[in-house]
């Protein structure tokens, strides 16, 4: 009988499988996992961030000294930090939308997994290049 | 003697393409590729071309009086609206809703992307009248 007939109540996981689990979390065993919900994620960061814009570029229409005001803003460090952002989501977004794609049609399924770190390791080397560019470095 | 072939590689649950619909998954990747190259220049136009990082407001003027300009940003605000009213509909039909619910969210993100779509080229006519 299982623990939900005796009891009436779903079994509780043991934490030693939970410990498990995590580990297997650890060695990668559900990478396809993570970068599924990487992309998902990501995706629907990207989608807030549209409206975001738009709503940003409605300050066109109302004259250039409402579009200075934009600039100005975006000229502080902080809000640049988080400008760079965009450019992470959009960079891991569209490399692993890459490695989705070719999976989904059936190309390199093997390898998916070198497929989804080789994506994340090309997106941190253009990501540092272009934050060092975003700010004046190179 | 008995020969071991390897299972063939099973795509994973999460790159099926009939998520949401084989049509959908494969305009999904269409939208996608197209959207590389477009965001790709716009990024760049916008944001590494100009001088600063950013237009101010003579240049944003000066830059959308090009004809060439106005249609590539403009096709580039089709295919990201598509691209995302897409992604939208997927990441919502993951929490499983029915039939009826799943051809709610369907007009959902319709009407949602023509209302953003009609905002987005109303902002692209209103710059572009202002040359």
């Amino acid at each position: 009988m299982s623990a939900t007939a005796r009891t009436g109540h779903p079994a509780r996981r043991p934490l030693q499988s939970t410990l498990r689990g995590a580990a297997g979390w650890a060695r990668g065993r559900h990478l396809g996992s993570v970068a599924f919900l990487t992309n998902r994620v990501t995706g629907l960061l990207l989608v807030a961030y549209l409206y975001l814009h738009l709503g940003v570029l409605y300050l066109l229409t109302r004259g250039s000294g409402s579009w200075a005001s934009v600039l100005h803003l975006f000229k502080n460090h902080y809000v640049l930090s988080l400008e760079s952002l965009l450019i992470l989501f959009i960079l891991v977004h569209g490399l692993n939308g890459i490695r989705l794609a070719l999976v989904g049609s059936g190309i390199g399924v093997r390898h998916q997994k070198a497929w989804f770190t080789a994506a994340m390791s090309a997106s941190a080397v253009v990501y540092v290049v272009v934050v060092l560019a975003m700010f004046g470095v190179i | 003697m008995a020969v071991r072939v390897p299972a063939p590689a099973r795509r994973p649950p999460e790159t099926q393409p009939a998520r949401g619909g084989s049509l959908a998954w494969i305009s999904q990747v269409v939208s996608g590729i197209l959207l590389f190259v477009l965001l790709g220049v716009h990024i760049v136009m916008q944001h590494f071309v100009a001088k600063g990082g950013l237009r101010d407001y003579a240049q944003v003027l000066s830059y959308l009086s090009n004809p060439a300009v106005l249609a590539v940003e403009s096709l580039f605000v089709l295919v990201l609206i598509w691209h995302a009213m897409l992604g939208l509909r997927a990441v919502l039909f993951d929490f499983g809703f029915g039939h009826r619910g799943q051809a709610a969210i369907t007009w959902g993100v319709v009407v949602l992307g023509t209302i953003t779509g009609g905002y987005s080229f109303w902002l692209i006519a209103a710059l572009a009248a202002k040359n």
